[in-house]
């Protein structure tokens, strides 16, 4: 076994934060902790830019207009019961129409959210994707990648039948996972283009070296068949070459 | 918080998440600051470098796409652009031991403590001052920053290898100096 380097083996222990057998790793361990106990500084008081940060953060995510909705959801309030448990309903169920109804004026809790749901496993879809394309896993990857676009149809699917600013940040936040899925495809068309045109040359050099060979050989047979003079030819050959 | 879990933040906070909008800062704002403050060495300095830091993670975070070494490797490219250009506007780099100002230090602490941690920091500026500035970069990323080599080498476009070897030769060397040997 290959003996490992010891800024290697170093590197292990800072990150264990243990102290080395070898005296001279420990001593560089022990320089690297007092560096890092020097370098802790106290962080003055940032609560104004943390506020700002958070906030700049949030203003992505629209609010929802409950205002606008007041009426409506006082409305809907009351049909709670019936929407509990028309939510499950499914077609031919006696409460189905109170649940398409419920779906197109965007009232249905269950439109929204579980668009949302759906949303949030394509992410993770993602999140998974990503990973395998760094571990080069790309068949599993390209996979994940194709569950989050069916999940990302699915929920668009959902949005159709709700309304209002929910439907439109479960729209855009569709389109954000549709295109990470597709970025996740397009890195790995690059990588099977590069891993292609990477064999396609070591194919050309192995045909390339097979005809030096093939050469070499009939001429090395041309030089036999004539007799006597091959190994003059042989021991000239390199030479010329030099 | 494993990698997955860092993602998922990530990803909310670009989405408009308050909770991982305030992870990210909590988490990394003050490896920032110190990483500013050892370079350069002052407080507002490093205070508007760690502001101006977060400014621009707020605006890229939409666009960031997680690869290789991953956020901290990215948000600390940003820090050190900024402390460049802080630089450019008439800073100074490297706040070597004659300009050092160094840390607030809280006026909870009690006198002998703060003489000692004010120098400590002064013993590090003055450590650090005998390294080349590629070994001062990769100390500052892993002990001030907190990164690892991989994201320290992701942060200074270096391989791995070539990081964890200028942290092996920088640690020597700063021993030797404390050792009262010969400059490195």
């Amino acid at each position: 076994m290959r003996k490992r380097r010891p800024e290697d083996v170093l590197e292990d222990y800072l990150n264990e934060r243990t102290i080395p057998d070898d005296p001279e790793l420990a001593s560089l361990s022990r320089v690297a902790d007092r560096l890092e106990r020097g370098l802790t500084v106290d962080v003055p008081e940032s609560g104004r830019e943390r506020a700002l940060f958070i906030q700049g953060a949030a203003a992505r995510k629209r609010g929802f207009p409950w205002g606008r909705l007041l009426v409506p959801l006082t409305a809907a309030s009351m049909l709670v019961a019936v929407v509990s448990v028309s939510r499950e309903a499914g077609p031919g169920d006696a409460l189905y129409g109170v649940r398409k109804a419920l779906d197109k004026v965007g009232l249905a809790p269950g439109t929204a959210r579980d668009a949302n749901k759906l949303l949030d496993r394509a992410e993770g879809k993602i999140v998974d994707g990503e990973e395998l394309v760094e571990d080069r896993r790309y068949r599993r990857a390209r996979a994940a990648a194709t569950e989050a676009l069916h999940g990302v149809q699915e929920a668009r699917e959902l949005l159709e039948d709700a309304s209002g600013e929910a439907r439109e940040e479960g729209l855009d936040r569709a389109g954000d996972v549709e295109q990470d899925a597709l970025d996740i495809r397009e890195e790995i068309r690059k990588e099977h283009v590069e891993q292609r045109e990477e064999e396609e040359a070591d194919e050309a050099f192995e045909r390339a070296q097979e005809r030096v060979e093939r050469e070499d050989s009939s001429g090395k047979g041309g030089g036999e068949d004539s007799g006597g003079s091959g190994s003059g030819r042989d021991s000239g050959g390199p030479g010329g070459n030099d | 918080m494993d990698n997955r879990e860092l993602r998922q933040e990530v990803r909310r906070a670009a989405t408009g998440d308050e909770e991982s909008a305030a992870y990210l800062f909590d988490t990394y704002h003050p490896r920032v600051y110190r990483y500013a403050l050892a370079k350069l060495g002052a407080r507002s300095d490093a205070e508007d470098v760690a502001a101006e830091t977060f400014a621009v993670v707020l605006r890229e975070l939409p666009r960031f796409r997680w690869k290789g070494a991953g956020l901290e490797a990215w948000l600390f490219r940003i820090a050190a652009n900024l402390v460049i250009d802080h630089v450019r506007r008439g800073g100074k780099e490297w706040a070597s031991s004659d300009g050092f100002i160094g840390p607030e230090v809280p006026y909870d602490r009690t006198p002998e403590k703060q003489v000692l941690e004010r120098e400590m920091s002064r013993e590090v500026v003055e450590m650090l001052d005998h390294l080349t500035s590629e070994q001062r970069e990769v100390l500052l990323l892993r002990f001030a920053a907190g990164l690892d080599t991989n994201e320290a080498a992701a942060a200074m476009g270096r391989k791995p290898n070539a990081v964890r070897q200028l942290q092996f030769r920088a640690l020597a060397a700063l021993r030797q100096h404390m050792e009262g040997g010969v400059k490195a």
